[in-house]
């Protein structure tokens, strides 16, 4: 959302600055001196700056009225968008961060709960090998996306009853 | 018993704490001190569905 209202803001600017330029070419680089190409460069917050700046150039006397009239309302609409997207994009991102946060803390928590199993089960056992035993490596081997276990023991096919077509083990 | 960072995905700890539970719970006829580490484990994965539930 923040690129695509940035976009039709540099839009807007860059038809008041062609407006600006036939009604008034020597002031174009007072009033709205930067280039819609470097607008597209920067961050939603400079761009906001800049065209708020470029509004605020609009309303000084030596604007064409043609021109202050014809664009400054859609300028400063699409400012205000500009505002708006990227604020919901902030909180966005801040959720996101809040809830990878959380995530984090509650897997330290597990993480804490398995040493502390850890701990009982050597006493149980007596010995550190035996209690690795009750618990899983972090990450299961085999699969290509490391997520099978190749390591299980392969099940025996179930043996039919009454039938004698397989010799006894 | 290998340390598991953040990056270890939430399925994973909550199949480590089945496998634990079902461990101990087989166990615990022999030494019901097991049950301990498998109320434990078994709070791990009570733990684990409900964030899960959360966000979903």
């Amino acid at each position: 959302m923040e690129r695509a209202s940035k976009l039709r803001a540099i839009t807007e600017y860059a038809k008041a600055r062609r407006a600006l330029a036939v009604d008034a070419e020597r002031l174009t680089e007072v009033l709205l001196p930067t280039p819609p190409a470097a607008l597209k460069k920067v961050g939603i917050s400079r761009a906001i700056e800049i065209v708020a700046q470029a509004a605020a150039n609009l309303r000084r006397p030596e604007c064409p009225a043609s021109v202050r009239e014809g664009h400054l309302p859609v300028v400063n609409a699409h400012i205000e968008k500009m505002r708006v997207a990227d604020r919901e994009e902030d909180e966005v991102r801040t959720g996101y961060y809040a809830l990878r946060a959380a995530l984090a803390l509650f897997k330290a928590e597990l993480e804490t709960a398995r040493v502390k199993d850890y701990a009982t089960l050597v006493g149980l056992v007596q010995s550190r090998p035996d209690a690795e035993e009750f618990f899983l490596p972090a990450y299961q081997r085999g699969g290509a996306d490391g997520t099978e276990d190749d390591d299980e023991e392969p099940e025996q096919p179930a043996q039919p009853s009454g039938g004698g077509a397989s010799p006894p083990a | 018993m290998q340390t598991y960072t953040s990056r270890v995905s939430l399925e994973r700890y909550r199949a480590d704490a089945l496998h634990r539970e079902a461990m101990c719970r087989a166990l615990a006829a022999d030494d019901p001190r097991y049950m301990t580490v498998a109320e434990s484990a078994a709070a791990s994965v009570h733990q684990i569905d409900a964030r899960a539930m959360e966000l979903r």
